[in-house]
């Protein structure tokens, strides 16, 4: 017996009601796509919406269309909105469907109100929960409206019912034809990137782009548990909260399955790119992820999502996926670095923590681990660096000192786990002054002297 | 709106100037300056005064401020153009006097002032003769256009419109600014989405973008030719010329900014990371703790103070300086150079 569903749109507001009607919904109406889905399974539609909007959904000919697949329903409860965060009203919309799910006994979908869907992007939900999994993550990509929708609208031609249908291919080609520029500046080889790393591009050349993102979006989840604790927006916390066994999450990892266009204006809002120069770029992500991510969002980050527009020449996916690999490996590193930066301080070591800053912002040394794996790290208290000759000092932190700096520094980490006996041993003539601070899954002991390269 | 009463005041100043008595129409008119920095008519007034009592470059600069206050008023660009024949600047003279005709009923007058200026000005005034095309249409409803259009997010649409105003108004010089900033805006973004198509080998490169930076560039120049005082297109030209390699002309609009604006911290911050690149150190260094003073939470200041503390040689305090930085997010400013 398939999974009842129950389906959850919230949009509100005159342009985005206007875009859910005209691209959104006919897209969702293509024949593999909530037609396939709802004839296969129970099902019903919820619509949270104003109550001026409302009668706007319902004059349209696609709500007829949609009620022929899917009982709807169109509500508008008061929901509390906090205006300091952005999503708020949307997720709060989220949450009360979500309890509804519960309360009937069905998994939900949560499509977005702005996007495009390729067809067949509903019935791969459905097959996948079939398949007993639990959560289904996507991501869209974001293309520049005007541009998009010239080719568009003259690409894709509604059938007499005005429902639209596009395949997930040429959907690719015209999004990336008509890339948006935060998109473009979230690419690696751009000489741009946005302040705000939601997701990140490496290009393949002729094929497409391979994605990773922090922020993905859970289009099903079937939660294990009722008691839904999560903070900020649904792409934060919600899958993590909600679902347990991690193997029953899937994430979106090749277009051809889910191909989902937003669109949007250029905009003037420019001020949110910067040049941070690419191991810059790297920096910013570990920076934004130590400041803003969750749990949900780093483990999200491990998966790739291959878009592309024809078939692919696999050597050249897979280059693309080890050095996206390379770069995940050192933003998480870094991240984890931040993390013992800020923890060291509060420990009184100084010195130790300026020379790691120092290291990532001026030495250059931003993938200098290779990976995020366990480690541990001899930290030396600020009286050992007293006993350094100044002048090696000022070495070590001076642009010509980069090459003795890492050295440095990857004379005082061990992969793994090292307890202190074992690091006195390794390290004769250290003195262990603090042994065993956890952060996170890394350790940290602090030592009365320098470990000698 | 004026304030009640400021209009009877500005007629008795003029009256009392008449009559011979400058000092105390002047400090009328001076008066309503200062209770209200806003009022056109009395910065034309006092531009008029100054101008009658041989202080042109005055005069000059008050009645650019009346121009900048009351864009579509045409009475202020035929007077400013009046003053700029006075001191023979013919070019100036011109674009003021075809804004003035652009806005107003035909007036002999003015066209046979246009035509001296026209005549005088020869054709050393390349710049100020592409942007005087005839351009038929109302340059306070493409102003108004340009504005619906920046409400609905399309920078195209805001162009087309202020390229119009500009057109029809070559001394309005705040729109030649706001063109600049949007051609600019435009440029960066169009270079991006360039990029990404030439990495995917999705199509060639856009033609248009190098036109569209010489764009630029020339209105924010036309923009400060007509009112120098513009201290935002100075910051935002300075970034501009300091992005095409122009570093020395970048400095002076820099320096100039960051005079006029001293408590803006991006300005600050700008002009001290150029200082650097030019390896003028001690003065950067003194710029980017101003940078910090007035904004103590600016990551990037912070790290330009650890940059040029490196470049000193006390890489020690550097580092110090980059643990800071981390505690704070970027900056979100279209202004800042990055």
């Amino acid at each position: 017996m398939s999974r009842s569903i129950h389906i959850l749109t919230a949009v509100w507001g005159a342009q985005y009601v206007e875009r859910f009607l005209s691209t959104t919904l006919p897209t969702v109406l293509s024949a593999n796509n909530l037609p396939a889905l709802c004839a296969e399974r129970e099902a019903v539609y919820r619509i949270y919406t104003s109550r001026e909007d409302a009668d706007l959904i319902k004059r349209s000919p696609l709500f007829g269309e949609l009620r022929r697949h899917v009982p709807v329903i169109i509500e508008s409860p008061e929901i509390p909105a906090a205006p300091e965060e952005k999503y708020s009203r949307a997720t709060n919309y989220y949450r009360l469907g979500l309890r509804r799910s519960a309360a009937d006994g069905m998994a939900t979908v949560m499509l977005t109100p702005d996007a495009i869907w390729s067809n067949g992007s509903l019935t791969r939900v459905g097959q996948l929960a079939d398949q007993g999994v639990r959560a289904v993550l996507v991501d869209g990509l974001r293309a520049e409206q005007d541009a998009f929708m010239d080719t568009f609208k003259n690409a894709v031609l509604p059938d007499e019912r005005g429902v639209l249908t596009v395949e997930a291919r040429p959907l690719m080609k015209m999004a990336m034809d008509a890339i948006h520029p935060y998109e473009a500046a979230l690419t690696w080889g751009t000489d741009m990137t946005h302040d705000v790393p939601f997701r990140l591009h490496w290009p393949v050349a002729g094929e497409g782009i391979l994605s990773r993102g922090f922020c993905i979006h859970p289009l099903y989840i079937d939660p294990e548990t009722e008691d839904l604790d999560f903070a900020g927006a649904i792409d934060h916390g919600l899958v993590n909260s909600a679902i347990l066994d991690r193997s029953k999450i899937f994430y979106a990892d090749n277009s051809d399955d889910f191909a989902i266009v937003s669109i949007d204006a250029v905009g003037f809002s420019g001020q949110n790119l910067k040049r941070f120069g690419k191991r810059g770029d790297l920096l910013n992500a570990a920076h934004w992820a130590w400041a803003s991510a969750t749990e949900q969002n780093l483990e999200a980050l491990q998966f790739p999502l291959r878009r592309h527009f024809g078939p692919m020449s696999e050597a050249k996916w897979k280059r693309a996926e080890r050095l996206s690999a390379r770069h995940v490996a050192a933003i998480l590193s870094c991240r984890k670095l931040l993390v013992f930066l800020f923890k060291m301080e509060a420990m009184g070591l100084n010195c130790a923590a300026a020379l790691l800053a120092f290291a990532l912002k001026a030495g250059g040394l931003t993938g200098w681990l290779g990976d995020p794996s366990p480690k541990t790290l001899l930290v030396p208290a600020d009286t050992a660096f007293e006993k350094m000759d100044s002048s090696h000092w000022k070495f070590l932190l001076s642009p010509e000192g980069a090459g003795a700096l890492r050295a440095l520094l990857m004379a005082h980490t061990v992969d793994g786990a090292l307890a202190p006996s074992a690091a006195e041993t390794k390290f004769p003539g250290i003195k262990i002054l603090d042994a065993g601070i956890e952060v996170e899954d890394w350790i940290i002991h602090v030592i009365d002297s320098l470990v000698q390269t | 709106m004026q304030k009640p009463g400021a209009s009877e005041d500005l007629t008795k100043a003029a009256q009392l100037f008449q009559s011979g008595e400058r000092e105390a129409a002047l400090e009328i008119v001076e008066n309503i300056i200062s209770s209200d920095a806003g009022n056109a008519a009395a910065w034309q007034t006092l531009g008029l005064l100054m101008l009658r009592s041989g202080r042109a470059n005055d005069g000059i600069k008050a009645l650019r401020r009346a121009c900048t206050l009351a864009p579509f008023e045409p009475g202020n660009y035929t007077d400013l153009g009046l003053a700029y024949l006075e001191i023979a600047d013919y070019p100036r003279a011109e674009a003021c006097l075809i804004s003035a005709q652009s806005l107003g009923p035909a007036d002999a007058n003015v066209e046979k002032m246009l035509a001296h200026a026209r005549h005088m000005a020869g054709t050393g005034n390349a710049a100020t003769g592409a942007l005087a095309k005839s351009v038929d249409g109302d340059a306070e409803a493409h102003y108004a256009k340009a504005l619906e259009f920046q409400r609905l997010n399309s920078v195209d649409g805001v162009i087309e419109n202020l390229r119009k105003v500009a057109r029809l108004l070559p001394a309005f010089a705040a729109a030649h600014k706001s063109l600049a900033d949007f051609l600019w805006h435009s440029h960066g973004l169009r270079a991006l989405t360039g990029a990404f198509g030439a990495l995917l080998e999705l199509k060639g490169e856009d033609a248009g973008i190098a036109d569209q930076a010489g764009e630029a560039e020339l209105h924010y120049r036309m923009a400060l030719y007509h009112d120098p005082d513009l201290s935002e297109a100075n910051a935002y030209f300075g970034n501009l010329l300091r992005r095409n390699g122009k570093l020395s002309e970048a400095r002076e609009c820099y320096r100039q900014a960051a005079e006029m604006r001293p408590a803006n911290a991006v300005t600050q911050a700008n002009f001290a990371s150029l200082l650097l690149a030019l390896g003028e150190l001690d003065e950067a260094g003194k710029y980017a703790d101003l940078a910090l003073k007035l904004e103590p939470g600016f990551a990037e200041a912070r790290e330009l103070q650890g940059h040029i503390l490196l470049a000193q040689g006390d890489g020690p305090a550097a580092a110090r300086k980059y643990l800071d930085t981390f505690r704070f997010d970027p900056k979100v400013s279209s202004e800042l150079f990055t």
